[in-house]
């Protein structure tokens, strides 16, 4: 393969691994960020059990959760007749279940920590209870942020479900890590090693993009 | 025009854990309009009375009237428009003054247009011109507590309470928050609430004082505050005050004596020569404000008293602006201070 066919591939892959991973982030916390929330103030009873659950399935193996959807997805498995395993779906759906733990402990955590006084004195200055509610989330911002960036930087990381549902095929679902292993088994470690500092990079710059944000807001 | 007071409770008791009273009420009655103190050592309920006043926290028990309306759960986010509280070590939203301070405006829905002018118009109360575009990260803890009260008082609200607005303050702060208050009551004619532990401030801002003691009252009048030299004849229950006159107090005491006297506990008659004995003192009637239901009555002689009454009993008596009058002091109702500051 040519040079400008090897950068069109990395771009292709590049571009495959953002899709997936920003998608699954965006829909995680979706659903992560207002369970956190409500998590953090509400008060029912076993809710330490179910924060200890969250806080373990934060170290859910990737392979784990690769299974578990393969098992789904698969042509004898309960979403079998959808037929989208080994497709970007798929490989969303095993992102969204692994971002969902990490976004939902970290946002409980960034929640719980915001000082009680913001909800009253906002009660107190007129704010219905979903003003109020609102003015806690948006005190709390640097750590929810904080845990969407968590999130998307377990996902664009993973190789396990990727890999085990997505198939790694070229040009549709390969991504940047499954990628980096398929170039290793090859041997071609100097194209894995590159294709690592490119994750390297993506990563950074939306970490430096956010980091930017934040600090014009604040 | 509505005559009914401000506040009126009946009734009311906080309990925490279901069982352990931290407020117990029987009656309290606060008229529109005024610089009211709230005066107790730290638990005995202030803050709890000052979150139900603000519509913050709901009593377990009893009933409130918010000018002369019965107060219904559903009735409690409505009322918290019409009334605020600034907590006594307030807390600022992320961002800058300007957000702070137009917070009470977005949540109301007030157009956007009108915020720069209201909130130019709120700092400037507080001395804060030009504050808007500082994040509050700066602010030092006066202007911080100052930004709060331009927040507070931005949405032009019926009520403003204070939590305890000068505790832990230096001197300086503390007379500055004071000069506030009074400023404030001047200048926007709201009704005012504050909490103390501190009497002689209660009684520099104010007239109007209640005593809070173990979640009751102790006592809800306008007092008048006294301090002097306990005589040093034996067994005399006599206290030398520093204008020269003499008042028994009821009690032997040593050194230095404070104590209060109600006003409403101090009697009126029209003046007679007999009259000269002890606790009784010559005075002219130098101001006559209606209160709510009674007259209040400022008497000078050679001590200054505030006196109540009733008017059909001031008419009775034929007494009016400029009356001589004797004011009369039953040693019994004087109150004394013992420990506190």
């Amino acid at each position: 393969m040519t040079d400008s066919g090897i950068g069109l591939e990395v771009f292709n892959i590049m571009g495959v691994s953002l899709r997936v991973s920003l998608c699954a982030t965006a829909l995680a916390t979706m659903v992560s960020v207002p369970s956190g929330f409500i998590l953090a103030v509400s008060s029912f009873h076993g809710k330490r059990v179910l924060v200890t659950i969250i806080n373990t399935l934060m170290a859910l193996p990737t392979v784990v959760v690769g299974l578990l959807v393969y098992i789904l997805l698969s042509r004898s498995g309960p979403l079998g007749s959808f037929g989208i395993l080994y497709t970007p779906t798929a490989m969303i759906m095993g992102q969204f279940i692994l971002a969902l733990p990490i976004i939902t402990a970290i946002t409980y955590a960034a929640v719980s920590s915001v000082d009680e006084r913001v909800r009253k004195t906002a009660e107190s200055l007129g704010a219905s209870p979903f003003q109020a509610s609102w003015m806690v989330l948006k005190e709390g911002r640097l750590g929810i942020i904080a845990a969407i960036i968590a999130g998307f930087g377990r996902v664009i990381a993973e190789v396990g479900s990727a890999i085990m549902i997505g198939g790694n095929i070229r040009g549709y679902t390969r991504t940047m890590t499954t990628a980096i292993t398929l170039e290793t088994s090859k041997g071609n470690f100097v194209l894995g090693l590159t294709l690592g500092a490119i994750l390297l990079v993506v990563a950074l710059s939306i970490n430096m993009t956010v980091a930017h944000f934040l600090e014009r807001k604040t | 025009m509505n005559n009914h007071p401000l506040y009126q409770l009946d009734q009311i008791k906080r309990l925490v854990n279901t069982e352990k009273v931290i407020l117990d009420i029987d009656s309290l009655s606060l008229p529109k309009g005024e610089l009211t103190a709230i005066v107790g050592p730290n638990g005995a309920g202030k803050s709890t009375l000052l979150n139900i006043l603000a519509f913050l926290e709901k009593p377990d028990q009893g009933s409130i009237y918010y000018l002369g309306r019965p107060v219904g759960p559903k009735d409690f986010f409505l009322l918290r428009r019409q009334v605020t509280m600034v907590d006594q070590s307030p807390l600022l939203f992320h961002g800058s003054v300007f957000e702070n301070v137009a917070y009470g405006l977005r949540v109301r829905g007030v157009p956007q247009k009108q915020w720069p002018r209201r909130v130019a118009e709120a700092l400037s109360l507080v001395d804060l011109g030009g504050f808007e575009n500082r994040s509050v990260k700066g602010l030092s803890g006066g202007e911080t507590q100052r930004v709060a009260i331009a927040r507070a008082l931005v949405f032009h609200p019926q009520v403003i309470l204070l939590d305890e607005p000068t505790a832990g303050v230096d001197v300086a702060r503390m007379e500055m928050v004071e000069s506030l208050i009074t400023d404030l009551y001047a200048a926007m004619g709201v009704s005012i609430l504050f909490s103390t532990h501190n009497l002689a401030q209660a009684h520099r801002l104010t007239d109007r004082v209640i005593h809070l003691a173990g979640g009751k009252i102790v006592t809800n009048s306008i007092e008048n505050l006294f301090g002097g030299q306990a005589s040093m004849d034996n067994n005399s229950g006599l206290v030398h005050l520093k204008c020269g006159a003499t008042i028994r107090i009821g009690s032997v005491q040593t050194g230095l004596v404070r104590f209060t006297i109600p006003a409403a506990s101090v009697e009126v008659e029209p003046y007679s020569a007999r009259d000269d004995q002890t606790n009784h003192f010559e005075s002219i009637i130098t101001r006559m404000e209606l209160r709510g239901t009674k007259i209040q009555l400022l008497l000078c002689g050679r001590i200054n008293l505030r006196a109540e009454m009733l008017p059909e009993d001031l008419q009775r008596k034929g007494l009016k602006l400029g009356s001589r009058v004797t004011a009369i002091v039953p040693p019994e109702v004087i109150h004394l201070l013992q420990g506190e500051p």
